[in-house]
């Protein structure tokens, strides 16, 4: 009976006992109207005539009155009162709570999710605008806007400027328009984990990846996972007795004492490194792959047809041959989900989910099994040539729709590549930080929109 | 007579900026970027008007403000203040602190430029 107002219990526990209601009304001595009132909550019942009910209910008084829906009454009187251009019958709401108990209870959950929005969109908007560092770090960007817009104004009014004065503006916008980058950057991480700023990262092109974070490794050249024997045939040609759970316990072991639940990844990765050196042994890929321009589908079809393994072979080359180019990957599943990522300066990845929705990988999903070379023109970054393939996962069950996963290998553009002929995406990052608005694939507002 | 002005802002570039716009006014610049040497500057330069940024190290303009009209030497020097947009509160406060005028960054050379002569000629 939790739950009920007192009319309601009192019209239930009547019906139990089989009693009519002309009967209890003339029992407590109330005509049988108003007890029908009573019973359905339009009337109020306290004192002498409550005690009388309960004594011919056979009940405790405090059995008819325990508090139970006053409260829900309480909020439904709240929302009709703030609503009231919506017209809701306040004189009825008790009515309506006994009569319709599960919708009561549906409504009254709804309008205590809603409060509890409220209160939290509140507080938020209140961090929002009390956040010292938040008002310390919009401070800094305004600073840096107006010193950027003060010393444009220079140079575009004041067209006599000596040639050194005029260096020196012009060297002050470059500074203060990179400490307002870094600052909107640092700003945007506060809101998504997804962007990842690194301070300390140097300024010369080098491989960003988990490793850093204590992950697995991506893009790391392990010597002790080469196969030793330099083949006689060309790709695709070596077999050996594979090394990796012992590599992977003596070199990784101060990652596993900080993280044992690495091993697994640690061990699929070690695994598909060790099948990509023995499908593309070192010095034959690269005399083949320079004569190629290191592009991962002819390797592939050169070596026996795996593209994937070609993608993860390319990322994976040691960082001190000069005459290699550097390759950034990342491999997702039709989530969007990142599975791995190894990023090369100028052009940056997701950590952990989706990225612009014009880049190259997520189309190739929608092909599998094609491969879909495209250049990356992003809005904040470099140049950048990318070869995209997706591919189904095997074993996930009769009649599930396949798991799919697809790979963007990418490198700088060389000047010694001719792209005539391949597609130029202008591409962001993720919508948020992009300045692209007039992209039609936008799906988030562009956060620093005036 | 040459006007003398004191620039009290601790970022290099807006200094830059700025002292050029007003050299070019021919008003004689003197920099300051730190708020615990302000109250000395004035003392040591005595301008006729004072670009102060309300956000500092160690001090901010408000407190600045109010030690000045308290001195001798800064009692009556107009102070033309940089504020952010949005601090409205700030800005009445600095008000009754005893600044002169507001400028709200970024600001716009010539509106800079017109509102530090506006006040240089009224203190002249």
């Amino acid at each position: 009976m939790a739950g009920m107002l007192v009319g309601t219990r009192v019209r239930q526990l009547r019906r139990e006992r089989a009693i009519k209601q002309l009967d209890l009304a003339q029992s407590v001595k109330i005509s049988a109207s108003y007890l029908n009132l009573i019973e359905h909550n339009r009337r109020p019942v306290a004192g002498g005539l409550l005690v009388r009910l309960a004594e011919q209910l056979g009940v405790d008084v405090s059995y008819l009155t325990q508090d139970a829906d006053t409260k829900m009454l309480e909020r439904f009187h709240q929302t009709a009162r703030r609503t009231a251009q919506a017209g809701a019958e306040l004189d009825r709401i008790a009515d309506f709570i006994s009569r319709f108990p599960g919708w009561a209870a549906l409504l009254d959950r709804e309008i205590q999710q809603n409060e509890a929005k409220t209160q939290t969109l509140e507080t938020l908007s209140d961090q929002f605008q009390h956040d010292p560092v938040l008002r310390d770090t919009l401070h800094i960007m305004l600073t840096n806007i107006t010193a950027i817009r003060s010393t444009a104004e220079i140079l575009v009014l004041h067209g006599s400027l000596e040639q050194a004065q005029r260096a020196r503006f012009d060297a002050n916008i470059f500074q203060e328009s990179k400490r307002l980058a870094r600052k909107a950057e640092e700003l945007l991480a506060a809101f998504d984990p997804d962007i990842h700023i690194d301070p300390s990262a140097p300024a010369a092109p080098a491989p960003v990846n988990k490793e850093a974070e204590g992950g697995v490794p991506v893009g790391r050249f392990v010597p002790e996972l080469e196969p030793e024997q330099v083949p006689e045939s060309g790709l695709g040609s070596q077999r050996l007795t594979s090394p990796v759970e012992e590599v992977v316990e003596s070199l990784f072991v101060d990652l596993l004492s900080a993280n044992p639940h690495l091993r697994a990844q640690l061990m699929a990765w070690a695994t598909r490194y060790y099948e990509a050196a023995r499908a593309f042994p070192l010095e034959a890929l690269i005399s083949t792959a320079s004569t190629h321009h290191y592009d991962p589908f002819i390797l592939a079809e050169l070596s026996g047809g795996d593209v994937p393994l070609a993608f993860f072979r390319l990322a994976h080359l040691p960082d001190d041959r000069e005459e290699m180019p550097r390759f950034g990957l990342l491999e997702i599943d039709n989530s969007a989900g990142v599975w791995l990522r190894k990023e090369i300066s100028g052009f940056r990845l997701p950590n952990r989910s989706g990225a612009c929705p014009r880049w190259p990988i997520y189309r190739a999903l929608s092909q599998p099994g094609q491969g879909y070379i495209a250049r990356l023109s992003p809005i904040d970054g470099l140049p950048c040539l990318s070869y995209n393939y997706a591919w189904q996962m095997r074993g996930h069950g009769v009649g599930l729709p396949p798991l799919m996963h697809a790979m963007m290998l990418y490198r700088e553009i060389s000047p010694a590549d001719k792209l005539d002929q391949t597609r130029n995406l202008q591409v962001g990052f993720h919508c948020a930080i992009c300045a692209r608005t007039d992209c039609s694939d936008r799906r988030d507002a562009y956060a620093l929109t005036a | 007579m040459t006007e003398s002005i004191l620039i009290v802002e601790d970022e290099p570039h807006i200094v830059e900026a700025v002292r050029f716009l007003f050299q070019r006014e021919g008003w004689h610049c003197a920099v300051e970027t730190d708020g615990a040497n302000v109250l000395e500057a004035v003392s040591a330069h005595k301008p006729d008007l004072i670009i102060l940024d309300q956000m500092l190290p160690n001090r901010s303009g408000m407190e600045i403000v109010k030690d000045l009209r308290q001195s001798a030497f800064g009692a009556d020097v107009p102070v033309m203040m940089l504020t952010a947009k949005g601090q409205s509160r700030d800005r009445q406060l600095a008000h009754l602190a005893g600044v002169t005028s507001f400028m709200t960054k970024p600001f716009s050379n010539n509106d800079l430029v017109d509102e530090a002569r506006r006040l240089l000629e009224q203190g002249a």
